[in-house]
């Protein structure tokens, strides 16, 4: 079933409130880390390293707290004629398609210090571009045209690349 | 005159050489579609360790400026911007190209472009040095502040929500705390790792966040333009280049002096412009269909922005944008502090950054107006080979500044977040700005406040102080009013 935009907006209202609930977990975390350091070595006159953490993250909470406030309280729950205009432009949230890339990406990092750099450059560009119904040959040639790039990266522009199993 | 003097290093082959690359890369990245300077410039930024402070300066300051080049070709052709800055010239370059005349669009593009970014670049190298003067008498706390205007005017212009926009710049300030503390080198923000001592390299967090969010976000989106490869008579007609000229001059003045507030980006410019150009034509029912001056002007303030935002950054180590704070980035990392010593210091790095930049435009001129139907092929890229190249030339990117591996798993972090804030409506600039921005503003904060023995007086202390302080706090206003005003006009 589609949804209507003020599910949607809905949606992203909760999403924003969780991101600034994490914000919230962050900043008391820093808070409780830097207090210990808040004066340093030098006594209670001076500032220590822990000052700017601590304040700074004093301020992440307080406008993490605004955020959630503004999606939760303050915002009123548009009806559903009304809300289309509050719509923003950019992708609604509900729509993840970058998920895969994302986990295409981790799973290339992740595969880099085992396969090496140019193998696993290889399977990434080769996956991503038959992902996107690319034929084979143009997929293999830009793939190895990748390789060739690392090849170069290494050996002129002196950039130490994992080698891995592959050994390239 | 320095400049002059320096005048050898500015022309030296290896200058000339790294300046081409630079403006090609640059004009590259315009044109592409979903890859802007800013990320290019942060892939590109620990390679250029491996060459001279100014041979890396130059190639990324050129990669910056030629990107405003090559974003009016894809604007103009594809309807489809390949920068930010090149939005309004789809407006009537667009329509320009429907009607036959793509090739009339791009050299008005072009030319404006380079009369402008030269103009500006006259103007930055007249003004330069006697700012640089001004800024020995700014004192500490005054410099504190000025640091803290710069930011909150980059929060006050960036996204539809200030809190949001402060959010960004806080959390950017928290990114920049983790590691040994600047004054004491004591570890915080660490929990007990080893890996952390370092902080988050700079370089890994601006990759993830341009290079690997924007991917990331790309994934999302569907918008593809419609190209028309036909460019047509590549030279309009001496009339109509003369009857853009006065455009062009206005353009560069608007585009000048915005450049020189930070937060004021070449999009904002051309826009300015391209609003200013309709309102004062005598038939304004020309704008949207076709009109040249709807090309020159936002052409023209673009690239003189792109110039005018080189006075902040090396005069106060200011950037103004996040192209630029990436090349503030580039200074830290080769051990020079862009400032007002810079000029005094190291003039050869000063005057032939400046140098480079004109000889740049020459090369951009040349490189836009004959190759363009190269350009069109290029544009013919599907965005499917660009993201894994992106991601890959991502890693070796992160990799190759201190070839440490957890480099790689921060810049996927940022990537993440990166992704996660252009879904949100987080602005980004102000998250950059303070990562680059932050161990600076923490120090010159806490030497203030040890000069006054920990009293917040020390900053309303005196006139310069007192401005800058209400300059701050007018702002969060003026930007907090703007925002109400325009919600209010969509609600109407």
């Amino acid at each position: 079933m589609r949804r209507g935009p003020a599910s949607r907006l809905g949606k992203r209202n909760a999403l924003e409130s969780a991101i600034g609930l994490g914000l919230v977990i962050v900043g008391v975390v820093i808070v409780a880390d830097s207090r210990s350091d808040y004066h340093g070595d030098r006594g209670s006159g001076t500032l220590g390293p822990g000052f700017f953490p601590t304040w700074t993250a004093v301020l992440v909470i307080v406008l993490a707290l605004l955020l959630i406030a503004h999606n939760t309280v303050l915002r009123e729950e548009p009806s559903a004629g009304g809300a289309a205009d509050d719509v923003p432009e950019a992708p609604p949230p509900h729509r993840w398609r970058a998920i895969p890339t994302i986990g295409i990406a981790c799973a290339y990092v992740g595969l880099i210090p085992t396969l090496g750099f140019g193998a696993a450059s290889f399977l990434l560009v080769l996956l991503c571009m038959r992902l996107e119904r690319a034929p084979w040959l143009q997929a293999v040639a830009i793939a190895a045209g990748c390789v060739a790039l690392g090849v170069v990266a290494r050996d002129y522009a002196f950039i130490e690349l994992p080698t891995g199993l592959a050994g390239l | 005159m320095s400049f002059l003097n320096e005048l050898q290093t500015v022309f030296s082959p290896e200058v000339m050489l790294w300046a081409g690359l630079g403006v090609l890369l640059g004009t590259l990245v315009g044109v592409l579609p979903g890859i802007g300077p800013t990320s290019a410039m942060a892939m590109l930024l620990a390679v250029t360790t491996q060459m001279t402070p100014l041979s890396g300066l130059v190639m990324l300051a050129g990669i910056y400026y030629g990107s405003q080049y090559g974003g009016s070709t894809t604007s103009i052709l594809m309807n489809m911007p390949g920068e930010v800055s090149s939005v309004v010239t789809a407006f009537d370059g667009y329509p320009l190209a429907r009607q036959g005349k793509a090739g009339h669009a791009l050299t008005v593009a072009a030319i404006s472009s380079f009369v402008a970014g030269t103009i500006g670049l006259v103007l930055l190298t007249l003004f330069a040095e006697p700012l640089s003067n001004l800024a020995f008498y700014v004192k500490v706390p005054d410099y504190f502040l000025l640091l803290l205007l710069a930011m909150t005017i980059i929060v006050s212009l960036a996204g539809r929500s200030l809190t949001k926009g402060i959010l960004s710049a806080a959390v950017g300030l928290l990114f920049a705390t983790v590691g040994l503390d600047p004054v004491t080198g004591t570890p915080r923000l660490t929990f007990g790792s080893d890996t952390l001592l370092n902080g988050f390299s700079f370089a890994s967090a601006s990759i993830g966040l341009f290079a690997l969010g924007e991917v990331f976000f790309n994934a999302e989106s569907s918008v593809r333009g419609t190209l028309v490869s036909a460019v047509g008579k590549l030279y309009p007609s001496l009339r109509e280049i003369l009857g853009v000229v006065p455009t062009m001059l206005r353009s560069t003045a608007i585009g000048f002096v915005g450049g020189l507030l930070p937060g004021v980006s070449p999009s904002t410019t051309s826009f300015i412009a391209y609003d200013v150009e309709r309102r004062i034509a005598k038939d304004p029912s020309r704008f949207g269909k076709g009109a040249l001056e709807g090309v020159a002007g936002p052409e023209g303030a673009n690239n003189a922005t792109t110039s005018s935002g080189f006075i902040p950054l090396m005069i106060f180590g200011i950037p103004p944008s996040p192209a630029l704070a990436v090349l503030l980035g580039a200074f830290l990392i080769y051990g020079l502090a862009p400032g007002p010593l810079l000029f005094s210091q190291q003039p050869d790095i000063a005057w032939g950054l400046i140098g480079s930049m004109y000889a740049g435009n020459v090369m951009l001129l040349a490189l836009n107006l004959p190759l363009v139907r190269m350009w069109v092929q290029v544009l013919k890229i599907p965005y499917r080979i660009l993201a894994p190249v992106i991601i890959l030339l991502s890693v070796v990117g992160a990799l190759s500044l201190r070839n440490n591996y957890f480099d790689v798993w921060v810049t996927l972090l940022f990537g993440l977040i990166g992704y996660l804030m252009r879904k949100f409506d987080f602005p980004l600039a102000p998250m950059i700005l303070a990562i680059v921005l932050g161990p600076r503003v923490e120090a010159l904060l806490r030497r203030s406040l040890q000069i006054s023995a920990g009293s917040w007086t020390v900053f309303v202390s005196d006139p310069v102080g007192i401005a800058l302080c209400v300059l701050i706090v007018l702002s969060l206003v003026g930007g907090l009013w703007q925002r109400r005003r325009l919600r209010h006009d969509q609600f109407d």
